[in-house]
């Protein structure tokens, strides 16, 4: 039986529900040798931000038990050498291309949406307005009104639908979602790193983003309370290593997935994964994802 | 750049040092010295991050490649219990190797493990010709590994308590034979700890040697998509995995 994994993301077919995440692929190009292109739906870049940043110092990644702690920092060459140097390769995928932005300042995703408007072959903006590792006090995802504001004045320079990607670490996903809503996100993103602190030796910190594993049952709860309360596509992100994991996120209101910690380990996982998901659907006798509308609402 | 390869060897030289031999297919692109492999120890949840390993030999006509490790943590410990015939998937032959040409008078300056990828460099050297120096430093006699495998007559050993060769630190020793050195060598090639790295850096440029330093590090990703792996050179941060693992000693923004 032939499985059809494609799904239907805000007006446009994905030819599976994976996403690559934004920070495991990139700017594409070091990681496309290792991909089947028919095995993932999208591709995030790194977040873009307005000027260069060089990022946090070393160490920037460790392995917990369970779990990998990150603190990147938004390392990335900046918007100007992004659209000059890595765009036309990004453009030439096949997949479904998802820019992710990043401000400093709330100002600056407006900013960064205009001086990419003219790209059309861009599918999709991603705010991250979650990062663990800036030196901001809060994460302009802890205020829901901040939220509303960033997306409401970027969608309205932005010929791109807007994703929002969201911390875990909040009081109610619920009334960040729905800000995110007002504000005219055309879809949510759950979830971010988590922000954590480990000692890896002796008296040396690191305060990063956790994810992995432990990430999973974190993003299900919240993607489940948040589709209570909204019909945007979700992207459910965290802990995703296997097609199985694809499953429960379906179940608990997503309609897509991303995959992040698991293209360190094994950058060719979507086509290991995509393979898992379609012959889970085969053996319990479906031909296709549409066996989850109820679940996703769509 | 991806394989399954099967383990042909995984031998304790002592407590702590193995070598693992890993069978390679003729389309394993030759590795070059100071390139690494990646490898993936176990499955998730409980290894979440490849291992990068230099490459400490390459024998084309027996198409095997060896890793010399220590063990150091969980990752290295799960690695040493591997058994000959299991399969290991790694990534590779990765990063950027070491420079030289038929005018280099090389001295190769390794640090406990980080005589790995000298090994290999010492070896390919010699095929072109070229009898390197060699100054190895280990903690203690018992971790003296493959001191047969190189020339005695140009081979330096020192432990850091003496029970075998100099006692000192390997940068120490350095110092103490410079002046036999002066006017033999022209080029450093160092593996080992950064402040090691960084002291042998010094040395090299007071003696106008030219100095390749490779740095050992944890990396995520190992092919330069996270950029979790990083040193910061004049120029900002570059990936050890990509960029390096190997740099001009020069170029490096030592703290």
């Amino acid at each position: 039986m032939g499985i059809n994994l494609s799904v239907n993301f805000l007006g446009k077919k994905l030819t599976t529900p994976v996403i690559l995440a934004s920070g495991v692929s990139g700017y594409s190009d070091e990681l496309i040798p290792f991909l089947d292109p028919n095995s993932v739906g999208a591709i995030t870049t790194k977040t873009i931000t307005l000027q260069p940043r060089e990022g946090n110092p070393p160490p920037r990644i460790i392995e917990v038990p369970g779990g990998i702690i990150n603190s990147i920092g938004l390392a990335n060459m900046g918007v100007a050498a992004f659209i000059k140097e890595k765009l036309a390769s990004l453009l030439k995928l096949p997949m479904k291309k998802i820019v992710s932005i990043g401000g400093a300042k709330e100002e600056e995703f407006p900013l960064l949406a205009r001086m990419l408007s003219e790209f059309r072959g861009i599918d999709f903006l991603e705010l991250n307005l979650s990062c663990p590792n800036l030196k901001k006090q809060k994460l302009f995802a802890q205020e829901p009104e901040t939220c509303l504001k960033i997306i409401k004045n970027t969608k309205r320079v932005s010929p791109f639908p807007l994703i929002a990607k969201l911390s875990p670490q909040v009081t109610d996903i619920k009334e960040v979602a729905l800000a995110c809503e007002e504000g005219g996100a055309d879809a949510l993103n759950l979830i971010n790193s988590l922000p954590v602190l480990c000692y890896y030796a002796a008296g040396k910190k690191l305060r990063g983003g956790l994810s992995g594993p432990p990430l999973k049952p974190l993003s299900l709860r919240l993607i489940e309370e948040t589709r209570k309360v909204t019909s945007l596509p979700l992207i459910g992100t965290g802990g995703i290593y296997a097609g199985k994991d694809i499953i429960d996120y379906f179940l608990a209101g997503a309609n897509c997935v991303s995959l992040g910690s698991v293209l360190l380990l094994e950058p060719s996982a979507p086509a290991r994964i995509a393979k898992e998901l379609k012959e889970i659907l085969a053996s319990s006798g479906y031909d296709s994802l549409s066996c989850f509308s109820s679940s996703t609402g769509l | 750049m991806e394989w399954n390869l099967t383990i042909t060897g995984n031998t304790p030289l002592n407590p702590s040092h193995f070598l693992l031999e890993l069978q390679v297919p003729s389309s394993f692109p030759p590795p070059r010295p100071g390139q690494f492999v990646h490898i993936r120890i176990g499955e998730p949840p409980c290894f979440l991050l490849r291992r990068p390993f230099s490459i400490f030999s390459f024998q084309s006509k027996k198409r095997r490649i060896e890793v010399f490790y220590r063990i150091v943590g969980r990752g290295t410990k799960a690695l040493s219990q591997k058994k000959k015939e299991e399969k290991i998937n790694l990534l590779g032959p990765l990063g950027t190797p070491f420079n030289w040409d038929t005018g280099t008078v090389p001295l190769l300056v390794g640090g406990g493990r980080g005589i790995a990828p000298l090994h290999f460099l010492y070896q390919e050297m010699k095929k072109t010709g070229i009898e390197p120096y060699v100054l190895f430093g280990f903690k203690n006699a018992e971790d003296t590994v493959f001191r047969e495998r190189f020339s005695p007559e140009k081979f330096l050993l020192s432990t850091e308590d003496g029970s075998a060769g100099e006692k000192g630190k390997v940068t120490d020793v350095l110092k103490k034979h410079i002046p036999y050195f002066q006017g033999k060598i022209n080029k450093i090639f160092s593996c080992g700890a950064k402040e090691m790295l960084q002291e042998i850096h010094l040395i090299a440029k007071k003696e106008k040697f030219a100095c390749e330093v490779s740095f050992e590090q944890f990396m995520g990703c190992g092919i330069g998509i996270c950029q979790g792996c990083v040193v910061k050179t004049k120029q900002g941060y570059k990936r050890i995995c990509r960029e390096g693992p190997v740099f001009n000693a020069d170029e490096i923004a030592w703290e």
